[in-house]
Formats: C-alpha cells, sequence, structure tokens
C-alpha cells in the first residue's frame, strides 16, 4: 500500500460505529516516552536525533500485525504532506514545524501511530472509533510493551515515566474522546462542557487540538493530570464524567427535534445537505458547519439515508491539505474551495 | 520585622516593585510610608502579589544548571521544557512547586513502571543512564573538537554499557513481568 491510497479514505476512527458513536467520534490515548541515556530534545544534538530515530527503526516496523507500517521521516516530507499527516491527526503541528531528524510510523488502518523527536523521543498513539477508552488504552499499552523489551525509557521511581515537559511526567498519558455536541451548540449550552470540565481536572479542546476552534461543532476532552494518578484512574475520571456529558447532547438533541421545534432543524438540515450537495465553492469553516449539520441530522433520523461514516470522514477530507494532496500540487484558497465543492459534491450524489 | 526607614516602629506596609526588572521588597511602617509618598501607590491585589513573590522565589533557583545536559533553571523556565532526565532531581526543589500547581497537589507516581524497573535495577539503570548522558556529552565535545581518537574511545565506552544492560535471568518471573503482559 502506497500513502496515495489514503487520500480519499479515512483512518477507523472514522468509521463512526460502536458504543455512543453518534456523539463520541473517537477515543485517543497517548503516551509519552523518552530513551534513558540520552538528552531530552531540548539539549539533544542533531547526531543524537539521528540515533534516537535509528534505535527505533527497527522495534517500530513490528507495529502493524498485518502489514508493513508506514514510516515518514519529517525531515523529508514537504508542507503538504506534513498538513496532511496533521489533518489525519497521525502527527502534532508541533512534529510536523519541528526541525532535524524526526518522523512518525503508523498502521495501515491509523489506529496506531508512533512519533519520535517531538517533544519527547517518543509519543505512543492510539485513536479507536467511538467510545472505547479502555480497548485503545489496552492498544497503547500493547505498542508500549513492544518498544520497552529493545529501548530503555527513562522512569524514576518518584517521578515515573521523565518527559521533557512536567505536564506530562508520570505516566505521560493523555486520554481522550472526540465529541459531536451540535445540539448543545445550537441549544446555546455549550459553556455547561467547559464548567464541567473546569470542576474536574479535566480539559476541553477543538478538533485539531491546543488552540484551535471547536470547528465543526467537534469537542475533545481529556485529562490534565498526569501525575499521581494511575493510568485506570485517568481512564475512570473520563469515564465518569462522560455520561452527563453524553446525556446532556442527548436531551439538548431530544428539544431540538421536539414538536415546536422540529421544522426549523429539519429546515437547517436540509438546507446543509443542499448546500453540501450543490455548492460550487466551499470553504473549510462553510464545509465543517454543514457537515456538523448534516451529521445532526442523520444521528436525529431527519436525514437518515446519509451514511455517518462517510459524513464523519468528509469533516477530515476536506481539510486543506487533504484538498491539496489530491491534486499533488499546492493551490491557493479559491482554488481548493472549488474543488473541496466538487469532492463532497461528487461523494454525496 | 521593622520598618527599613526608620529601624524602630514595626513594619506593616509591604511594597514589592519592579526595578530594572528585579523584584525588590521594601517595608515601612505606616508613617514612614506616608513620609515618603508610598501610600499613594497602588497596591497590588493579593493574588498578584502571590505571583509575584512566586516569581521572586523561582528566582533564587534561576542560576541552578544541570550538571549532566547544562540547561539552567531560567532556560527551563522561558521554554517550558528540561534538558535531560536528570533534571527532575537537579531541580527537584524549585520544581516541587511547579508539579504540585499541574497536578492538583500531586508529586509521586502511582501508575505503571517499565518492565525490570523493580528496586534495585531501578537505581542501577539511572546510574547507567546518568553516565551515558555525560559520556555521549563528551563525545559531542570530542566530535567538535576533531579528536577523533577520543571519540572513538567514547563511543566503546557507551557500547559497553549499553551492551551490560540489566540480567533479569536471576529476577523471579512476578517480578520481570508481574501482569504477564
Amino acid at each position: 500500500m502506497d500513502l496515495r491510497d489514503l487520500d480519499r479514505r479515512g483512518g477507523e476512527w472514522l468509521r463512526g460505529a460502536g458504543p455512543r458513536s453518534e456523539i463520541v467520534i473517537s477515543s485517543r490515548v497517548r503516551l509519552a516516552r523518552n530513551l534513558a541515556g540520552f538528552p531530552f530534545l531540548t539539549k539533544a544534538t542533531e547526531d543524537q536525533k539521528r540515533d534516537i530515530m535509528e534505535r527505533t527503526r527497527v522495534p517500530l516496523s513490528g507495529l502493524d500485525l498485518r502489514s508493513k507500517p508506514f514510516f515518514v521521516d519529517m525531515d523529508d516530507a514537504d508542507d503538504m504532506l506534513g498538513g496532511f499527516l496533521v489533518e489525519r491527526h497521525l502527527i502534532s503541528r508541533e512534529l510536523q514545524h519541528g526541525r532535524g531528524p524526526r518522523g512518525v510510523a503508523f498502521g495501515s488502518d491509523e489506529v496506531v501511530s508512533v512519533m519520535v523527536n517531538e517533544e519527547d523521543h517518543i509519543r505512543i498513539q492510539a485513536i479507536r472509533s467511538s467510545l472505547c477508552l479502555e480497548e485503545t488504552f489496552r492498544v497503547a499499552m500493547a505498542v508500549d510493551k513492544l518498544l520497552e523489551p529493545q529501548l530503555e525509557f527513562a522512569a524514576s521511581r518518584r517521578y515515573g515515566y521523565l518527559t521533557a515537559c512536567p505536564t506530562n511526567v508520570g505516566t505521560g498519558m493523555r486520554a481522550s474522546v472526540m465529541l459531536h455536541l451540535p445540539a448543545m451548540v445550537r441549544m446555546k449550552q455549550i459553556e455547561k462542557l467547559f464548567n464541567a470540565a473546569r470542576r474536574t481536572d479535566l480539559t476541553v479542546r477543538g478538533f485539531y487540538g491546543e488552540g484551535t476552534m471547536a470547528s465543526g461543532d467537534l469537542y475533545q476532552i481529556s485529562n490534565q493530570v498526569t501525575l499521581g494518578v494511575t493510568e485506570d484512574e485517568i481512564l475512570a475520571a473520563l469515564e465518569r464524567i462522560l455520561p452527563k456529558i453524553l446525556d446532556y447532547e442527548r436531551r439538548c438533541r431530544e428539544e431540538l427535534v421536539s414538536e415546536r421545534r422540529r421544522l426549523r432543524l429539519e429546515d437547517a438540515c436540509h438546507r446543509a445537505l443542499a448546500a453540501l450537495r450543490s455548492a460550487r465553492i466551499l470553504s473549510t469553516e462553510e464545509a465543517m458547519q454543514n457537515l456538523s449539520t448534516a451529521r445532526l441530522g442523520i444521528v436525529t433520523g431527519l436525514l437518515a439515508e446519509l451514511p455517518l461514516d462517510q459524513i464523519n470522514e468528509l469533516f477530515v477530507l476536506t481539510q486543506p491539505a487533504h484538498i491539496q494532496k489530491m491534486r499533488g500540487h499546492v493551490m491557493d484558497a479559491t482554488e481548493r474551495d472549488a474543488l473541496r465543492a466538487e469532492f463532497i459534491r461528487d461523494s454525496l450524489s | 520585622m521593622v520598618c527599613q526607614h526608620c529601624g524602630e516602629n514595626p513594619a506593616t506596609f509591604h511594597l514589592t516593585k519592579l526595578e530594572d526588572s528585579e523584584l525588590v521588597s521594601q517595608d515601612y511602617c505606616e508613617q514612614c510610608a506616608t513620609a515618603l509618598g508610598h501610600t499613594n501607590e497602588v497596591a497590588l491585589p493579593s493574588m498578584l502579589a502571590n505571583v509575584v513573590a512566586q516569581a521572586a522565589r523561582g528566582k533564587e533557583h534561576e542560576g541552578l544548571a544541570c550538571p549532566h545536559c547544562g540547561i539552567t533553571f531560567q532556560e527551563f523556565r522561558r521554554k517550558g521544557r528540561l534538558g535531560c532526565p536528570m533534571d527532575y532531581d537537579v531541580f527537584a526543589e524549585p520544581l516541587d512547586a511547579m508539579l504540585r500547581n499541574m497536578h492538583d497537589n500531586r508529586t509521586r507516581h502511582r501508575g505503571r513502571q517499565p518492565r525490570g524497573h523493580v528496586d534495585g535495577a531501578l537505581d542501577q539503570r539511572s546510574a547507567a543512564g546518568e553516565r551515558l548522558l555525560h559520556l555521549r556529552r563528551e563525545l559531542q565535545e570530542a566530535i567538535d573538537g576533531e579528536q577523533y581518537e577520543e571519540a572513538a574511545r567514547l563511543r566503546d565506552e557507551i557500547r559497553t554499557i549499553e551492551h551490560q544492560g540489566i540480567d533479569f535471568s536471576g529476577l523471579p518471573p512476578e517480578l520481570v513481568d508481574p501482569e504477564g503482559l
């Protein structure tokens, strides 16, 4: 398989199936690890970074049991490929814009990806469709167990896994879920999500992580504390708060389809679908907004004919680097917006 | 605490000032503070004063440098990233308050440990890690200084330590792999 084959399909996590997939897009677990006997990346030389890359290459080749994993050397990757991997949630912007020897390995279904020389020497990520934090955690741990016998990780009894930034020390673990909360947004109740997170040790971010806008009504909620808590406790904290948020979104959805509001929502959903099926120009933001409304239409039964996985995939496949990669060249915004509209039209016709 | 101006009355008026990017604390009694015209200055709200005081405390440690990677505490504060695993010990004292802040007042790991990190082995391993950090730093210096014989010797030494690793064979299986993973 080739990287080019990924252009027109999303990773497993966009499949829109599994527990609570009407609200929960995906579950994700990230583990930060560093090699013992090496400085962290702020103090590592180019030679040492290259050494770390080489050491991880062999163990990482066992990442995907079914097929050969992809390796991307980010020093050789152009902006388009870097952006493409960021949009697919396979790498961070920090890795994309970093310098020196660094890269990513990932399996063909994109459930597992491992960044090398990002903020830490190693960042393991597992991401799955729907609400399945435990299972996703087990996948991430399996990768950790795969690497551990071959790479010695920096750790101490007192502080656990040692990381470049003290905000990750201890378990080195960040668990998160990506939620689609269009009804809470429409009912102007989204502040409740931020309030709920503030009362616990959890934090809320947008679709593309730290500092990004919650475009498409997509929100990520994750743990903040990594030290002094066990991995299971981190998962439990998320699992404790999630039913409340999910229930709130569900009730907002029920309200939106109640007799007095139904027509308004129906109108909004059909307008969104019409724009997606007919527009000749669509900006990323406009596409995300219409996709979000269409998705709300699907899960409330108003647009029952549309498949959920396709809408989920379009959230990612219509991002700027994806659009450009389809044609294989850099485009300005006008050209991109026209191709985006064409691609969505074709997909939904 | 007595007034730093008259040196007699108890100091009840405390001022934290920024002078040439240095935080200066001044303590006066009511009379001196009025006489010196300080009572007209706007007092810092207590929360902000705490932040300022914390920053001032952090300053004590700014000169602190890690002998293993060379990072200073000041550099760490600026970048937000540490330089090497040993920094957690080197900067343990000033880091403690930061860790409490970040991790809801927790400072001790309770999660999983890497395989084989049972008590004795962990100490043995961190000693090897520390030695490797030094050797790698010396190696880079040797390469930069074009001392290739020295570089070759250091490479050999690094390889020897890495190959020693830890022998798990003497440990009972449940210690090596407590969860059978």
